[in-house]
């Protein structure tokens, strides 16, 4: 609590920091966004599988509630408040249906709202920038041909100083290097496949990253879990060291993503499970290249285990 | 004292008669009021403690040892599932044989038919935290449960006929669905975790 403390006070001094950030002209240009290229002939059912591997609706469904579809509402707790998820449906006033195509791409690759509000990082816009343009517009054809959802956002609940919304400019200029992702030439077209499913679709390390305190994923400590992501649970180390999934195969976690079924004979619940419906509604080449890239990275032993504050 | 001996003149009829004995004293211990009127007190405040430990939940802690034993025993059932599903999967990729699929199978189907009586209450994990990790929504939502069991004794049923007839395509997508229709579809919503997980 003290370290805690600590922080808070230099997240005030950097908040002030940010206002003068923010009076010498930090504010993204809502208008300079260019489509870098005339979308490509993506169709409504590209657009349905790359939004069920990047869990559109997982977040963006209040599902524990029996929600509509898209209709927002979910609550997500984190250790920077409680945030409500917003209704992202087709709907023209409840939802998006107003967004234009360079909305809603400013939206994913810079985190910002058509009327210019900058949204807090749980919407994962560090791992969506890096998509490209097309999948982008894929996924927004695919929502926009769901039906609309008659519902109204509620405001998030964030401790102090978390919700002097200014911070957030701050906080773009630490963390987010605007996409999309540049493939490694040195590496497998299987591997950069997968790093772009990873890291932009998929947004692994939204979860099993640990984060610092200012909400900035730990770059150095990438995939080896984190002992509180959201609502209180322990999302697990997923770097090939042994004590995580080094004694699993790659196909092994090609599997797990289609099924759910551990090597142990677990099979998967909670969020994983959500995600794993997702993931499996991806090819086997997809899941294979994701496989392929996680058990390519760097082994990480996690961190030891902290006490959780629920069950989970 | 001089309440007593008056008492004692006037008969039994002031004192009403220990309403939690059968044997009566008055006879035994006739003729010395002080025993009576101690022997008495005692037994009522007796009955008085015993009472107030059943109102109190005494009968608590004795429920609650048996929630955690539920709770260790299905742990237990889960594995073994967990441990057939392990030896199909097998199978499937070519690491073992028909004959030990179908002996896993058949171990699975049956000891899913236990499923349905692993969950009394007082096994949940608000009751046992870092023991239990079935979540209290399981016995707020019993017919969804309900649906997801009998999903379970379906896809057991299912993936049993299935390594019967040997086709390795069969066995994968019949596994798939009872991993996701029934085991994963439960995990989801009313499997939390325990310490160490």
């Amino acid at each position: 609590m003290i370290m805690r403390a600590n922080w808070r006070a230099a997240l005030i001094a950097i908040l002030a920091v940010t206002g003068m950030v923010w009076l010498i002209g930090g504010r993204t240009d809502p208008s300079s966004i260019r489509l870098r290229s005339a979308p490509a002939g993506l169709t409504v059912n590209d657009g349905a599988t790359l939004f069920a591997a990047a869990g559109c609706a997982n977040c963006h469904t209040d599902r524990p509630h029996g929600g509509a579809l898209l209709a927002g509402g979910r609550a997500l707790v984190t250790s920077f408040g409680t945030f409500y998820t917003p209704n992202i449906s087709s709907d023209r006033d409840f939802g998006i249906g107003r967004w234009t195509d360079i909305d809603f791409i400013r939206a994913l690759r810079r985190g910002v709202g058509p009327t210019g509000k900058d949204y807090y990082p749980s919407f994962p816009y560090p791992a969506f920038t890096q998509m490209t343009d097309d999948d982008i517009l894929a996924i927004k054809r695919y929502i926009f041909s769901l039906p609309p959802q008659r519902r109204a956002d509620r405001a998030p609940v964030m401790h102090f100083p978390y919700r002097i919304r200014a911070g957030i400019k701050l906080w773009k200029i630490i963390y987010l290097r605007e996409g999309p992702i540049e493939p490694d030439p040195d590496k497998t077209k299987e591997w950069n496949r997968g790093a772009y499913l990873v890291r932009a679709v998929a947004h692994c390390g939204e979860c099993h990253t640990p984060r610092d305190l200012l909400g900035g994923v730990e770059t150095n400590r990438r995939f080896a879990g984190a002992n509180m992501a959201v609502d209180g649970v322990k999302a697990p180390d997923i770097t090939p060291d042994p004590k995580a999934i080094g004694r699993w195969s790659v196909d092994d976690l090609a599997s797990y993503l289609d099924d759910g079924l551990t090597p142990s004979g677990d099979i998967a619940g909670g969020a994983m499970a959500e995600v794993i419906r997702g993931t499996s509604a991806l090819s086997n080449e997809d899941r294979l290249a994701i496989a392929v890239f996680i058990k390519a990275q760097a082994p990480i032993p996690p961190a030891p285990m902290q006490k959780m504050s629920q069950g989970g | 004292m001089m309440r007593s001996v008056a008492g004692e003149k006037a008969g039994d009829d002031w004192w009403p008669r220990p309403a939690c004995g059968r044997i009566d004293l008055h006879h035994e211990v006739e003729g010395n009021l002080a025993l009576k009127i101690g022997v008495c007190l005692t037994r009522s405040i007796v009955c008085l403690i015993l009472i107030g430990l059943i109102v109190s939940g005494w009968s608590e802690p004795c429920a609650a040892e048996d929630g955690l034993a539920a709770t260790k025993h299905r742990q237990t059932v889960m594995d073994r599932l967990g441990d057939d599903m392990k030896a199909i999967k097998r199978y499937v990729t070519g690491q073992a044989d028909q004959a030990a699929a179908l002996s896993a199978a058949q171990d699975l189907d049956e000891t899913a038919s236990l499923v349905p009586s692993l969950f009394p209450k007082g096994s949940d994990s608000a009751k046992w935290p870092g023991k239990s990790a079935a979540k209290p929504e399981i016995w707020d939502n019993p017919d969804d449960f309900q649906q997801l069991l009998q999903a379970l004794s379906a896809g057991t049923a299912d993936l049993r006929k299935s390594v019967g007839t040997g086709e390795a395509t069969n066995v994968q997508s019949s596994m798939r669905a009872l991993a996701k229709n029934a085991c994963g579809a439960c995990h989801e919503n009313y499997r939390g975790r325990r310490d160490g997980e």
